[in-house]
């Protein structure tokens, strides 16, 4: 499979949170400012892709080898938490200012369905290491674009007059509608 | 004065504290599977009894887990109750479980089980940790019920299958696409804040 | 630190042993089932009752690429062959069989094994509407996909799905891409 249409695929067409509503809570609870959302989006990104890798090894030299398909959930949701984990300590000590930025971010991600997503759907997809590696990029790349393009759309919305009962996460998901509505446009575009 | 306090455990998950339109949690499944009622209804009781098992055991166990590592070991608990799930709605419901599809092991990371684990389940006993999940259960299952309902009826002309509309009406398609799922979404929340104000004031959230 | 490796080893203990048991306790059902949705796609593409007695055998060619389905009546007369394709759709993998008569002439029929495309829209392609339009159609020439026209059987038309045509489009892309490895493979056998 090209490795372009498998990226482009991820980012837009088959964007995370518009397409398989996956990584919703962050999108609504961290997509007030612009800067916020991309520094979360960078975030999810960077783990999302090493979680694609390391999924991916489990997933073909432990899961797999071993006849043990029944750990599968398990072991994923290990490999995050631990991933999560060792990624924060590791910011932490090599860049303070980037632990800066991203530091608060980093424990909201073990609960971030959309990066248990990458690892599920590439298991079912049976995607190739190099793949998998582009798929979970590519959809941090879509995550991001999404929170940061809602941001933008949020802080304009901070100055007009929402109707009261709208306030909050209802007009959120009521613009995540009309987002929605333009990411299908892109469907068709990547067909396999 | 004791059966008065588990009716309101109960009822708190159903509208004070529902977990979708009050605490806006567990929005992946709500956006995704409730493409029609039976989805919706199935998606709910397989979350409601991860909920139940991970809120018994992380209360029962809540004196032994040493603090730093409580997160781990509820998300193993709950991976594992969730796997459970998902084995046996492949073994006994074959189409719910192809429908569901990848949405049943999301329910591992459904911010839901982990918020009631850490927020009720480790702070009460086990008894009351059950009736408490058990009511945040249904408050999500009667939310996806009614989303799945309202899309199924108008994106499908159907309900639990059935054709309702006939054939004169034309399905708007939109409905079951993502932008019907958050548009669904968005106008139940508002309607349900707008109840919510009118009843009592001062608990409207935004 | 020791109660902290204990509770941590207890758990992962508990998890290992109760899934293990679940998995021994379900696995043969799951199975079964599995099997058991394959027997019906099969069924269905050689028009017989699915489960009935009448001694029709669906028999795997071993090591065939695509994997092949020998249909025989109880008599040992071959009803056709069923090819097992994936094609990626809108909603993810699309497992269908696709039928072929015994002289690897026509396609016979088609049905879908498991598939996850949304409902009312991709998800139509299991309705007889659809796959019956492929019946009768040649084999060995390009099946050609229109929209919002009636199809014309004579130019190995198919119509696609209004508002799917991504899912149609798929199946369509992936039947032309692998039916002459399976013609090649029937005619050899």
């Amino acid at each position: 499979m090209n490795y372009l249409l498998v990226l482009i695929s991820a980012i837009i067409v088959n964007n995370f949170v518009l397409t398989y509503f996956v990584g919703i809570c962050p999108f609504i609870g961290v997509s007030k400012k612009i800067d916020s959302a991309l520094s979360m989006g960078i975030a999810v990104t960077f783990v999302m892709t090493i979680t694609a890798i390391v999924t991916w090894i489990i997933n073909h030299y432990i899961l797999i080898a071993f006849g043990l398909p029944f750990l599968e959930y398990v072991s994923y949701i290990v490999v995050i938490a631990s991933l999560v984990q060792f990624v924060e300590m590791f910011i932490r000590k090599t860049s303070p200012a980037l632990y800066k930025t991203l530091g608060i971010f980093l424990p909201l991600i073990t609960t971030n369905c959309a990066i248990l997503f990458v690892a599920l759907i590439q298991a079912v997809r049976e995607l190739g290491f190099i793949e998998s590696l582009v798929q979970g990029f590519g959809a941090g790349v879509g995550f991001t674009l999404a929170i940061v393009i809602m941001a933008g759309i949020r802080e304009q919305l901070e100055l007009s007059d929402i109707p009261k009962p709208f306030q909050g996460a209802a007009i959120t998901l009521i613009t995540a509608a009309i987002l929605a509505l333009a990411f299908m446009g892109f469907s068709g575009l990547t067909s396999s | 004065m004791k059966q008065r306090s588990i009716t309101t455990e109960f009822a708190k998950g159903i509208v004070r504290d529902n977990p979708v339109f009050v605490q806006v949690l567990g929005m992946c499944p709500t956006l995704a599977v409730t493409t029609s009622v039976i989805n919706g209804v199935g998606m709910g009781l397989a979350t409601t009894f991860v909920l139940v098992f991970s809120a018994l055991f992380a209360s029962v166990l809540k004196g032994i887990v040493p603090n730093q590592v409580r997160i781990p070991v509820y998300a193993v608990v709950i991976a594992t109750f969730v796997t459970i799930a998902d084995l046996v709605l492949k073994a006994y419901f074959p189409p719910l479980s192809a429908s569901l599809g990848p949405y049943v092991p999301l329910i591992v990371v459904n911010c839901i089980i982990m918020g009631r684990v850490e927020a009720f389940a480790t702070r009460n006993r086990p008894g009351v940790s059950i009736i408490d999940a058990l009511g945040m259960g249904a408050g999500f299952t009667l939310s996806l019920m009614v989303l799945g309902a309202i899309r199924e009826i108008l994106g499908s002309g159907s309900l639990f299958g059935i054709g309702l509309l006939g054939a004169g009406f034309t399905p708007l398609v939109v409905m079951i696409l993502p932008p019907g799922a958050f548009l669904t979404l968005g106008i139940l929340m508002a309607i349900f804040n707008a109840l919510k104000a009118k009843s009592d004031p001062v608990l409207i959230r935004t | 630190m020791k109660q902290m490796v204990i509770v941590l080893t207890g758990v992962m203990v508990f998890s290992g042993l109760a899934l293990a048991a679940a998995y021994a306790g379900l696995s043969e059902r799951i199975e079964e089932n599995r099997i058991a949705a394959l027997n019906a796609s099969l069924a269905a593409i050689f028009d017989v009752d699915p489960g009935a007695e009448n001694g029709t055998t669906f028999d795997k060619i071993d090591g065939s690429d695509p994997l092949m389905y020998r249909g025989q009546d109880v008599d040992g007369t071959i009803l056709g062959y069923a090819v097992r394709l994936q094609a990626q759709g809108y909603g993810g993998a699309i497992s269908m069989l696709v039928g072929i008569d015994a002289d690897a002439q026509r396609i016979i029929g088609i049905s879908f094994v498991e598939q996850v495309e949304t409902p009312g829209l991709g998800g139509r392609i299991t309705e007889e509407v659809f796959r019956s339009q492929f019946r009768g159609l040649d084999a060995d020439r390009a099946i050609e996909l229109v929209r919002n026209v009636p199809p014309d059987p004579d130019r190995n038309e198919v119509q696609a799905i209004t508002g799917a045509t991504i899912t149609s489009i798929a199946i369509v892309g992936r039947i032309n891409e692998r039916l002459d490895a399976a013609l090649r493979l029937i005619e050899g056998q």
